[in-house]
């Protein structure tokens, strides 16, 4: 049984939702359609209907979109959190997740967490803030 | 009274049409007056009434004034011998790929390359020479800032997203640093070190078992290996941003420089 939830564990680190893999895809086009560093192929054996018989049995991919969704949807709003970037922290990390795997996913959220402060739009150009003041961030791919 | 406009407008669009021929005079307007529907209605019911390669030209035109990526790959603007020959066309596509991010391969640009209209070569290479990294011949004649946009851009490649992971490996904070974002530098190394103080303080007090004490441990491990991470990604990030910069300076200067007209 340990092991079970070890190997579940890992294989959820590759993708959390594969229903949602099309419209992410679109979504990682139109965000990062004017940069080059993103040269590496989608992982095809990981993409498809193929995941979507692991998604159902597995308890992590629940509970951690579980959490990022009363998150989302109780916490932030009760305790009124402004985010300082266009996509705020937790839909930021969510995206991760979706993209890049369990392990990058929540590297890259925690990045951006430690990141948060009211004066880090100072760190970019203009062009990269948005009309509201908060920096216009894109989710990497790997 | 809605009616009567609607059938106004229907008919001003229509009519021109309808006699089979093209109204530049009314083309002109609708392109000046940026009317994008009445715009469409017109070209669309030009079909027939002209030639196809004269309506693509001018469907081509219409994609790169309201910049449809889709109906301008479409339209072919290679193969199109109207377009080839307007030179200002061929301009101001050339400054799209520059200034809105639209970046093809190359070899969707040996069309461009081959222009027999100098500024359009120009353009081209600028993006070529943009892409590669390496200075163009036409650096020389550039104004300040835009040379100094260039040199940013070229003065960056030698930072590389594994020697920010280096650092931050080494000094939480000095990736970021080091990647040009000084402010996220200082509140990473500050934030680092409150957790890192915090896991030692609960090690000291509760023992290394105490599952505060392994909490405080894995959370201070998530936020270290996100800042290397981030670090790494922070360099990529900025570097894209200063190429844009690059970029979007450049079709500036050059749509002052040559002042290209769609109509």
């Amino acid at each position: 049984m340990k092991w079970c939830l070890v190997v579940l564990f890992v294989v959820s680190g590759y993708r959390m939702s594969a229903q949602s893999a099309d419209l992410n895809a679109h979504i990682q086009k139109q965000a990062t359609r004017g940069l080059t560093y993103d040269k590496r192929p989608t992982r095809r054996w990981m993409d498809g209907k193929d995941q979507r018989a692991l998604q159902w049995i597995n308890p992590f991919w629940y509970v951690s979109g579980a959490l990022l969704f009363v998150y989302q949807n109780v916490l932030s709003e009760q305790i009124q959190a402004d985010c300082n970037f266009q996509l705020s922290c937790s839909g930021y990390t969510k995206r991760c997740i979706e993209q890049n795997g369990l392990l990058m996913g929540i590297l890259l959220g925690a990045d951006q967490l430690n990141t948060c402060q009211p004066n880090v739009y100072l760190d970019y150009e203009t062009s990269g803030v948005n009309e509201n003041g908060k920096v216009i961030n894109d989710v990497p791919s790997h | 009274m809605m009616f009567r406009l609607i059938s106004i407008s229907w008919l001003m669009c229509v009519a021109p049409a309808l006699l089979g021929q093209l109204d530049m005079a009314y083309l002109r307007h609708l392109s000046q007056h940026r009317l994008q529907t009445e715009h469409r209605v017109y070209l669309n019911r030009l079909e027939g009434k002209v030639s196809p390669d004269s309506l693509q030209y001018y469907r081509l035109k219409f994609a790169l004034q309201y910049r449809d990526r889709e109906q301008f790959d479409q339209g072919q603007p290679q193969y199109n011998a109207l377009f080839q020959s307007d030179s200002s066309a061929m301009l101001l596509t050339a400054l799209w790929y520059l200034d809105d991010a639209y970046r093809p391969a190359y070899p969707h640009l040996q069309w461009l390359g081959a222009s027999p209209y100098a500024s359009v070569r120009e353009v081209t290479r600028v993006f070529v020479a943009g892409e590669e990294r390496q200075a163009p011949n036409a650096a020389a004649n550039w104004p300040q800032d835009l040379g100094e946009s260039w040199s940013n851009m070229q003065n960056y490649q030698t930072k590389k997203p594994w020697k920010a992971a280096l650092l931050s490996a080494a000094l939480p904070g000095s990736g970021k640093w080091y990647a040009g974002r000084p402010r996220a530098a200082m509140v990473n190394t500050l934030g680092l070190t409150l957790f890192a103080l915090q896991a030692l303080e609960t090690h000291r007090q509760l023992g290394p078992k105490h599952p505060l004490s392994i909490a405080n441990f894995v959370v201070f491990g998530v936020f270290y290996g996100g800042n290397i991470v981030g670090s790494a990604k922070a360099v990529k990030v900025r570097g894209t941003e200063l190429r844009n910069i690059f970029f979007k300076d450049a079709a500036f200067y050059y749509r002052r420089m040559y002042k290209p007209l769609l109509y």
